[in-house]
């Protein structure tokens, strides 16, 4: 009984990995992702960007695992160059969606009122407009490149953040520890950070998780449709794109980087409804 | 309204006329008119050190009140002085010196500590809520010593609140009131959420804190059998009224309201002889809705003396002398007791 605290955290990961093999391959593809990304510049056996006319549309081989492109570029090395640019931007843009999107929803959910009700009308109008078309419009404005990108995807991804704080917080905020905590002369700002916080932290783990995914989607896309990140720079959407063009000649081009876009994308979901999960006080044990 | 208090030094709270409304409903159709009344022109005193108990059913508008002292709610109506100020109409800034000399304790012990927060982070937080510096040391001294009081063992500091039992989360939520220091503590049903035999002990844990720190008591509760142990006065609600106020040493043989009567008919009494010769008073019918609370006495749809003027007037709490307060148009005094015995031979 004691030793309960101590134990809380492996019992989490046991009801995690207690889901099956599903959860524990997304785990493995997203570790194998986040490793590749991180020490990608390390593991690219060629320049992502060095264009070998000679060694145009190979199949694979053993020089070139994954082939070669229209411009003789290998494609393994773009795609571990595409990794690279699909975590930065997910990542970036998933933290400035949360840091914004939870300090919103935290202050609206909290104080109520007049503000609350103006920020989520915002919120609702912004969520009525595809996520997508949304972002197209900013990345369009800003023009492409990270930056821009990770602005656009970061902006649409505000609300759903907003949204779900306040709804955590608007229940939270009748708990009679908030009340304690008010009469014991807690200043507000603490109880924000001390107490409504640290209580929605589960679940904005698995929203964060799940927009991770949600953002690489949106970066592939909007570099498939030649809003993104532009050329030469390889990412697994303008890879897409461009092997497009050549869908006859070598389907390899276009199917690899696509594949690779839809198996992080659902490993990002599967591993956030794995924590939803696991990180649920009520499904684990109580004593 | 009669003067309840006629002692020449400051009760330590005094609840003029109190008044406390929330808007009924949610519907857009509904929301501009109708309001609960959840408290309805509550006047009571506490004098410092004393403990004064507050009965009535469920939803009579007990926690309103001890809200509406604590500042969680604002008062729509009357005022309340604490220490001789007036409370209710203090801006936040002036109220945070008198912020944490007054505490909660609260009917759901677990729901009241933060899940996330381990026995000695709840303490230290409301120790170092008053503003002040405290180094590490003086902390954990002054968290053990909080523990101390309310009889936890210093190794539980480390526990979290859904490692503890009922009967210690209460403990623990006793010990963060203290640990602000309050001269006046609220207690709202502080042990209704617990076992029947852990109820005792933490009974006689206030009553030591009491002795021990000369604390001053609203202990609220919904039967007479729990308050009837620690209060020296008792004040009964029905409906958001203060329907009587009276001694709690007297509560067996003076009640003349007939809705304490009725409260006190399902208390058991141990002394044989009074037990046989009370009469037995069970209450029919609801409590009415307080949105459409009903006109007059509000106890009149359930009362068995009710007359015409029940139905029309309200009565008001009149002096009954020896501090003893009731608001019947018909109080049960022995004269009319004895008439109605004989009438029914
Ligand atoms: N925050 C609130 N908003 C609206 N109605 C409330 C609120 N708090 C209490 N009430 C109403 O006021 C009445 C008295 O409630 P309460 O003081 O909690 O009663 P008790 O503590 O005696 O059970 C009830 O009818 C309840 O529905
Ligand atoms: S005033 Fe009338 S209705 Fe109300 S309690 Fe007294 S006798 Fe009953
Ligand atoms: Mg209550």
């Amino acid at each position: 009984m004691a030793n309960k605290a101590k134990r809380r955290r492996p019992e989490a990961l046991n009801v995690f990995f207690g889901r099956g093999i599903l959860v524990k391959l997304c785990v493995g593809i997203l570790a194998a992702f986040f490793v590749i990304s991180i020490f990608g510049s390390w593991l690219t056996p060629y320049e992502p960007t060095a264009i070998d006319t000679s060694n145009t549309l190979q199949g694979p081989s053993l020089a070139h695992p994954f082939g070669t492109d229209a411009l003789g570029r290998d494609v393994m090395s773009r795609l571990i160059s595409g990794a690279q640019v699909s975590l930065l931007t997910s990542v970036l843009s998933g933290t400035l969606a949360a840091i914004i999107g939870i300090t919103i929803g935290l202050i609206a959910g909290y104080f109520g009122g007049v503000i609350n009700t103006v920020i989520m009308r915002l919120v609702d109008m912004v969520l009525s407009i595809p996520a997508l078309v949304f972002a197209m419009v900013i990345a369009f404005i800003l023009g492409g490149g990270v930056p821009s990108i990770v602005v656009a995807i970061g902006f649409t991804l505000i609300p759903t953040y907003v949204r779900m704080v306040n709804g955590l917080v608007a229940g939270l905020r009748e708990n009679d520890y908030i009340v304690a905590a008010q009469i014991i002369g807690q200043k507000n700002r603490r109880i924000l950070f001390k107490h409504l916080f640290p209580n929605c932290f589960p679940s904005l783990i698995v929203l964060y998780t799940m927009n991770l995914g949600t953002a690489i989607m949106m970066e592939a896309t909007l570099s498939y449709l030649g809003i993104g990140i532009k050329a030469p720079q390889a990412t697994w959407g303008n890879m897409v794109s461009e092997g497009y063009d050549y869908l006859l000649l070598n389907p390899w081009l276009c199917f690899v980087p696509g594949v690779m876009v839809i198996l992080v994308v659902i490993a990002f979901n599967v591993v956030g409804d794995g924590l939803r999960d696991s990180l649920d006080p009520r499904l684990r044990g109580k004593l | 309204m009669t003067d309840l208090s006629v002692k020449n030094s400051t009760p330590l709270l005094q609840v003029e006329g109190l008044h406390m409304s929330f808007p009924a409903g949610s519907g857009i159709a509904s929301k501009k008119h109708a309001v609960v009344r959840a408290v309805d022109n509550v006047s009571f005193t506490i004098e410092e050190g004393k403990t004064f108990g507050l009965v009535g059913e469920s939803g009579c508008g007990k926690t309103t009140v001890g809200k509406c002292i604590l500042r969680v709610y604002r008062a729509t109506g009357g005022k309340i002085f604490y220490m001789g100020t007036d409370i209710t109409g203090l801006p936040d800034k002036q109220f945070n010196s008198f912020r944490r000399e007054i505490q909660l304790i609260f009917q759901d012990p677990y729901g009241s500590l933060d899940p996330r927060q381990s026995v000695y982070s709840i303490l230290k937080e409301a120790i170092v809520c008053d503003g002040k510096r405290h180094s590490k040391e003086q902390i954990r001294a002054r968290v053990n010593e909080l523990l101390g009081l309310v009889e936890l063992a210093p190794a539980m500091s480390g526990r979290y609140p859904h490692e503890m039992s009922g009967g210690q989360r209460q403990r623990l939520g006793i010990a963060r009131a203290l640990a602000c220091e309050p001269k006046l503590v609220v207690c709202d049903e502080p042990v209704s959420a617990l076992d029947v035999s852990i109820q005792a002990q933490i009974i006689n844990l206030f009553k030591e804190l009491q002795k021990k720190l000369g604390l001053t008591y609203l202990f609220i509760a919904h039967d007479l059998a729990v308050v009837r142990h620690i209060a020296d006065t008792i004040g009964v609600m029905y409906l958001g009224h203060l329907v009587e106020v009276m001694d709690a040493e007297k509560l067996y043989t003076s009640p003349v309201h007939p809705y304490t009567r009725a409260l006190l008919s399902a208390v058991p009494i141990t002394d044989y002889d009074v037990e046989r010769s009370r009469r037995r008073e069970v209450l029919q019918g609801e409590v009415p809705s307080p949105i459409n609370a009903p006109s007059g006495c509000p106890f009149h749809p359930r009362c068995k003396y009710a007359t015409d003027v029940c139905r029309q007037t309200m009565p008001e709490l009149r002096d009954m002398g020896d501090g003893h307060f009731s608001a019947c148009h018909h109080p049960c005094t022995g004269a009319a007791l004895q008439q109605e015995q004989t009438a029914q031979g």
